[in-house]
């Protein structure tokens, strides 16, 4: 079966072409999940659109106390930028995890999101730190939080006619800190588990905590339980982390038993609460 | 021994520059004019029958040009001992991937497409996959109900069981008065070992190119470690005379012992025989994992009896294989897996039974190693804990059993050549073993640990080359030792440099075609350097002979006054009395080159053959069982941590004998190699199924260690120990498969020195190791 494969330049040619073909077009922002997917036929698109040539999806900028990134900005180009390294040092540090150097040259900030494998490094983090994302049409634009914009394995809000186009982080102004943690079999695997925290600290100890588990479950789960039982604590400088959650939530993987899972993540959480909570001590 | 001068020293590979400029030839890389593309479809059942094949519409697809089942092929089998394998299902399948329709057409998309129209009507029969219901008396399925009536190879006959009717191969060793033995120990340990399913995961996939020629010659191409055993596959399962058979081995990306079989030749060559067109066919990577062999999984018990003082005093082993579908090179590995147990320790009352078992997974074959890996493993866990049980440090309980120069095996072998000693206190001083352990670091625990291994080589076994005289004075090799980038043309170039005098790039090599070079069992068993070593020097001497007598006259002094060096005869003790190679040769008119004046070249011929004694088939008992034995050992030292389970190598040693080291940095980078290999097996690699489908037939869901989980080379070393071998080309005997299998006991024992666990279960992924902590917690 032949497949039409495009390359625009611009949003608005991508927008105009997913806009024509609905269903029938795939988007591919780097490759390095969908690659194995069209190799496998797992997808079979009639219509292929490579978005590597839109030069004006590729950027990293700070505006108005939050940082926006294109979301065909790669991984790589993240994890060097000095203005990532000093306003989100926790999160440009996400990066030297996922896969490889070649494979941080394609991958891009929103094919990674897009695609929503559980797995994925970085919904995790961009969760509990509240990010929000652009999602474009031919003729729309509007944003939502990427904890809405995340529905399940694999699936995404995003219609047929619609891309991402931007990731927007909030910068926090308050005392903070952030940490991201995964178990891989070996380094730069998709994780086996995974968690994230955000933590901001005042005079009584925690005023706010994010966390998140990812990799278990269908999707990146908020442990609000958690978040609450967090509040307050610290003021004395001890953390008491009990990481418990719904272990219903575990999806089956035939390498891992639920029970490492669950016991691991339990492992991750702890770590990312403590370093996020140091961290923000230190901040 | 007088001095040498190209033996022993590092040059640089013979094929470093083809390789590094990409030069190099390779069959994944090769395409003829007018060649067609072949596919394959497989079995989706680990067992059925088949009662319909229908190609009707897969003929009609254009660019389809033949479609080959098993009703196009003879009706014969093949195979590495027990000839028990169809090249394609005949009316039963035994495992998922294997082949059942094969179609030839103009591109590899329309062959592909072409699968996907053909329709196969199959029973399904019960599947068998755990080895030891397999083995039983009454098993769910019998799996080659004809096994009675297959063939086999005259000089290994197989031992059934009568009572066990998937048993193919059941090897016996017994040494001494085993009850006695058990009488006089004051301990008795037993425990069950196991090993996972491994691929060889080679770089260059299996593939073969064929050619059928006007005059009904084949032509194959083909990426394989075992030319001249592809070969007789071939006429085996083609049912064709052996001259009309022609098989071409350039370099071959990766071999460990997974290319020995007929996975690609056999139908590519049905294929161009019925097309009359070249056809290629090239294995995908998941064809790799389903279709072509594997290690062996295992489960070992071993039951010891011992001193207080943690002398052997008796030893009891039981090795279980889980062979897959056909028995393929399996069929001896049953028999040579046994001596891992033989070639270590001195063990004066000894029973050993080893069974190959048919179930309904991929094909158990050869894996670098060949069974010395299982049985190594369950060894050195077993010895580590007799040490923890008689408190014991495990280095002392060690060099307490090892054998000694002279002593009987427990195959009645008298041992020699034997390095082990040496090896161990070596990687006992380099990995620090009695020094301090460095700091633990929150849950990261640090230990360390040693392992030794052992690899006998097979015989009896046969190697053949031949030497040709060039009148420039080159020096060239004929030879069929496959280049799987051990560096075997290196080495062999080395000693035929050696042998005539001459600087190493003077040495011109050709290999690797049936028509033109001779006989060889192939490289596999850590074998080429000791056999076809030998062969080389043997054709040198002759070569020599043929020289001297030409020369003789011309130099008037007699044969034997006669010696060479740097392309030219001299008189022994006249230096001033010589004549260059070139000038035995006569002008010949028009320019036309030079010639011979009698015997046409200068030639040189030889085989080599290694004996081995007779064997008693009920105690195993020979004085010349193997060829020679590889000793070594491995320290490692790890982090464990102790909240995941997760283990790092921080750093690993290995020593290895491998009795002369020909080439000591292509030795280096086996050792090291090994290492890494060895890394794969003891913490990552294992080959996972659901109803006998594998799971995880692609690099990112079959973890291969990649450079970051492999100490860095500052952290990696590599130290040659040369115990001579009397029999050996300068000594030497062989190094490739030794070097992985002291590293999986190496880190268990680190682990348990960082955490104070004994695991028994290959790979220790960090689930286990985490679910033994726990235990331990518990």
């Amino acid at each position: 079966m032949n497949m039409f494969y495009y390359e625009p330049k611009t949003f608005q040619e991508a927008c105009d072409l997913l806009n024509k073909y609905q269903d029938d077009a795939k988007l591919i922002a780097g490759g390095q999940s969908l690659m194995i997917l069209l190799r496998q036929k797992v997808v079979v698109p009639e219509h292929l659109i490579n978005l590597k040539n839109i030069k004006e999806g590729a950027y990293i900028k700070e505006e108005g106390g939050e940082l926006k990134i294109g979301a065909l900005t790669t991984h790589r180009q993240i994890e060097k930028s000095p203005l990532v390294r000093e306003k989100l040092p926790a999160f440009a540090e996400v990066f030297s995890g996922i896969g490889s150097v070649q494979v941080r040259n394609w991958g891009t900030i929103g094919g990674n999101l897009a695609h929503s494998d559980p797995a994925g490094d970085l919904a995790p983090i961009l969760m509990v730190l509240g990010a929000r994302v652009r999602v474009i049409s031919k003729s729309n634009s509007n944003e939502m939080p990427l904890e809405s914009f995340i529905t399940g394995y694999l699936e995404t809000k995003l219609r047929a006619s619609e891309m991402l186009q931007e990731i927007i982080i909030p910068l926090s102004k308050a005392k903070s800190g952030m940490a991201y943690e995964k178990e891989s079999v070996r380094a730069g695997d998709m994780a086996m588990a995974s968690a994230a925290a955000f933590i901001e600290i005042g005079s009584k100890g925690i005023t706010r905590a994010k966390v998140v588990v990812g990799a278990v479950g269908e999707m990146p789960i908020r442990l609000e339980n958690l978040e609450k039982e967090l509040q307050g604590q610290g003021s004395k400088g001890e953390l008491h982390i009990d990481p418990k959650f719904d272990q219903s939530i575990i999806r089956m993987d035939p390498y891992v038993s639920k029970e490492y899972k669950y016991e691991i993540s339990k492992v991750k959480l702890r770590n990312v609460i403590q370093t996020a909570f140091e961290r923000a001590k230190q901040a | 021994m007088s001095e040498l001068n190209v033996v022993g020293k590092s040059v640089k590979r013979y094929d470093a520059l083809e390789k590094v400029t990409g030069k190099a030839p390779f069959v994944y890389d090769m395409f003829l004019p007018d060649m067609l593309w072949a596919k394959v479809l497989r079995s989706p059942y680990p067992h059925a029958k088949i009662i319909k094949i229908d190609t009707t519409e897969a003929e009609k697809l254009p660019g389809v040009v033949g479609i080959l089942t098993a009703a196009d092929l003879p009706k014969t089998n093949h195979g590495a001992g027990l000839i028990d394998e169809p090249t394609m299902a005949i009316d039963r399948v035994r495992f998922v991937g294997e082949p059942v329709v094969a179609v030839a057409a103009e591109s590899e998309d329309i062959a592909q497409e072409a699968l996907t129209l053909i329709d196969v009507e199959y029973e399904e029969l019960p599947g068998v996959f755990d080895p030891e219901i397999a083995m039983q008396t009454n098993p769910p399925s019998i799996i080659h109900p004809d096994l009675r009536s297959y063939s086999f190879s005259p000089v290994v006959p197989p031992a059934f069981d009568d009572d066990k009717p998937n048993v193919y191969n059941h090897y016996k060793i017994r040494h001494g008065n085993l009850e006695a033995g058990f009488q006089q120990a004051d301990v008795v340990i037993e425990n069950r070992f196991t090993t996972a399913m491994m691929q060889h995961c080679q770089m260059e996939p299996h593939v073969a190119v064929a050619r059928a020629e006007v005059n009904g010659d084949i032509t194959v191409w083909t990426s394989a470690q075992t030319i001249y055993g592809i070969k007789q596959m071939l006429c085996d399962a083609l049912q064709m005379s052996s001259s009309k058979v022609r098989v071409i081995v350039p370099y071959v990306g990766g071999g460990y012992g997974g290319k020995v079989e007929i996975k690609t030749e056999a139908i590519a060559v049905g294929l161009a025989m019925k097309t009359r067109r070249p056809v290629r066919f090239a294995f995908t990577r998941e064809e790799v994992f389903t279709s072509a062999s594997v290690r062996h999984p295992s489960v070992i018990y071993v039951k010891d009896g011992v001193k207080k003082d943690g002398t052997l005093v008796a030893r009891e082993v039981k090795v279980i294989l889980n062979g897959g579908a056909y028995s393929a090179y399996g069929y001896l590995t049953v028999r040579n897996a046994s001596f891992g147990a033989v070639g270590t320790y001195k063990v004066p009352n000894f029973k050993l039974d080893s069974y190959g078992v048919y179930t309904n997974l991929p094909i158990g074959g050869a894996f670098r190693g060949f069974g010395s890996n299982q049985v190594c493993w369950a060894i050195e866990c077993q010895m580590d804990r007799i040490a923890d049980h008689l408190n014991i440090d495990p280095v002392e309980l060690r060099r307490k059993n090892l054998l000694s120069e002279g002593e009987i095996n427990v195959s009645g072998e008298t041992t020699h050549s034997y390095g082990t000693k040496e090896c161990l206190e070596k990687v006992v001083e380099e990995i620090g073993y009695n020094q301090p352990k460095g700091e633990s670091k929150g849950p990261w625990k640090r230990g360390r640990g040693i392992g030794l291994a052992n690899k006998y080589s097979i015989a009896p076994t046969s190697s053949c080359a031949i030497i040709k005289l060039h009148d420039d004075g080159y020096v060239e090799l004929r030879t069929s030792a496959d280049e799987m980038g051990q560096g075997s043309r290196t080495v062999l170039a080395q000693i035929a440099a050696e042998e005539f005098n001459v600087e190493f790039d003077k040495v011109k090599v050709v290999a690797g075609d049936t028509l033109i070079t001779p006989y060889d069992q192939g490289s596999i068993s850590s074998r080429t350097t000791y056999n076809t070593g030998n062969a080389v020097r043997l054709a040198c001497e002759d070569a020599k002979r043929q020289l001297f007598k030409q020369a003789a006259k011309k130099l008037e002094a007699p044969p034997e006054k006669l010696e060479t060096a740097n392309g030219r005869v001299f008189v022994k003790g006249s230096p001033d009395r010589s004549i260059a190679f070139g000038d035995l040769f006569i002008p010949t008119m028009f320019a036309s080159g030079k010639v011979l004046k009698q015997g046409a070249e200068l030639l040189g011929k030889a085989t080599w053959y290694q004996f081995a004694s007779a064997e008693d088939k009920e105690t195993g008992q020979g004085t010349r069982v193997v060829a020679f034995y590889i000793h070594g050992a491995t320290g490692a030292e790890v982090e464990v941590n102790e909240e995941t389970g997760e283990v790092r190598v921080i750093k690993a040693v290995s020593a290895f004998d491998m009795g002369k080291a020909i080439n000591p940095e292509l030795c280096e980078q086996q050792i090291e190699g090994g290492i890494g290999m060895g890394i794969g097996a003891a913490l990552y690699e294992e080959m996972a199924f659901d109803n006998g489908a594998v799971l995880n037939p692609n690099f990112m869901d079959y973890k291969i260690p990649t450079s970051r989980e492999i100490p860095g080379p500052s952290n990696v070393k590599s130290f040659i120990v040369e115990a001579n071998h009397p029999d050996g080309p300068f000594g030497a005997k062989g190094i490739g498969e030794g070097v992985t299998i002291s590293v999986g006991p190496a880190i268990q024992a680190a682990i348990n020195d960082a955490v104070g666990i004994r695991l028994g279960d290959m790979p220790m992924t960090r689930e286990r190791v985490f679910q033994a902590l726990s235990r331990k917690k518990a």
